[in-house]
């Protein structure tokens, strides 16, 4: 049985949250987090910010830091996403866009736009990849990477968050939302993936 | 499917991309004393070789950076791949 909560209760409302699906898997909206933006090709003076406000240091191409609350994502040569705790979000946009104000950047408020879903279980990584032409298994994407790629055709950011439990989480735009949740119920129950251990 | 190493991403597969055209291809200008048959030129003309190309692509859905592809276009074989801004050897084109 595919499990489902909606902490996201508006984002998802109607329809039918209890899926015939197999077994050890299970999807989360996680709520109550912020996004930022990070634009910039002042590396060294991004990393500063960073590090006095969050101490954060910039990940590795497609790598993810965390510390604490927060986790930094690689996006793009000159581009990265910070997620924090939404309480934080506007304070902490406002600090660094205060220390970045004599480089050119862009540190841009994305929290109403995305929203994360954790698919968790042994299981979860044939799922995705049924959507999706990266190979998930923990060996090629391990813990601490994220990749942005097409999930449903759809764009998403992919997150393995830990070794144990296995998990993935799926950054998406906000409007795409329900449709990953249609898709992954309709993928999670296909005869065609390999049977649950 | 071709199977296309970003130089930021690695080894991704052909739908996360979108092809661009010929490189290099230089805009004429200035504008106003363009004629007629150079912008023709730049706008619809294309050398379309039988071999080995230079070509732009983007990878859209993933670090969203255009970069350059040498491709065979008779037998999709790519040669090399290098960010726009890195040179890439003259034996490679």
């Amino acid at each position: 049985m595919l499990e489902h909560q909606q902490p996201f209760a508006p984002l998802i409302q109607g329809g039918d949250t209890t899926f015939v699906a197999m077994s050890d898997i299970q999807m989360t909206w996680l709520s109550g987090w912020g996004f930022l933006l990070l634009q910039s090709p002042s590396e060294s003076a991004l990393q500063d910010a960073l590090m006095s406000h969050t101490g954060l240091r910039l990940p590795a191409p497609q790598t993810v830091s965390t510390r604490g609350d927060y986790a930094l994502l690689w996006l793009t040569p000159k581009e990265w996403l910070l997620a924090a705790p939404a309480s934080e979000t506007e304070s902490l946009q406002a600090a660094l866009t205060r220390q970045m104000a004599t480089c050119l950047a862009a540190v841009i408020d994305m929290s109403d736009a995305l929203a994360v879903c954790e698919l968790s279980g042994t299981r979860c990584a044939d799922v995705l990849m049924s959507g999706c032409t990266l190979d998930l298994h923990a060996d090629t994407f391990p813990s601490g990477r994220c990749s942005r790629t097409g999930l449903a055709d759809i764009p998403a950011i992919l997150w393995n968050p830990a070794r144990e439990p296995r998990a993935v989480r799926c950054i998406v735009d906000r409007s795409h939302a329900r449709h990953l949740r249609d898709w992954l119920a309709d993928a999670a129950g296909c005869p065609g993936l390999p049977p649950a251990q | 499917m071709l199977q296309i190493t970003c130089p930021c991403c690695g080894p991704r597969d052909e739908p996360e991309f979108r092809w661009g055209g010929e490189v290099p291809l230089v805009r004429p200008g200035p504008p106003e004393q363009v004629s007629d048959e150079a912008w023709a030129e730049y706008l619809f003309t294309r050398d379309n070789p039988k071999g080995f190309v230079r070509e732009r692509w983007l990878h859209a859905l993933g670090c969203r950076q255009w970069f350059v592809v040498v491709r065979s276009t008779v037998t999709h074989e790519i040669r090399a791949t290098t960010r726009l801004t890195d040179t890439l050897p003259e034996a490679l084109t």
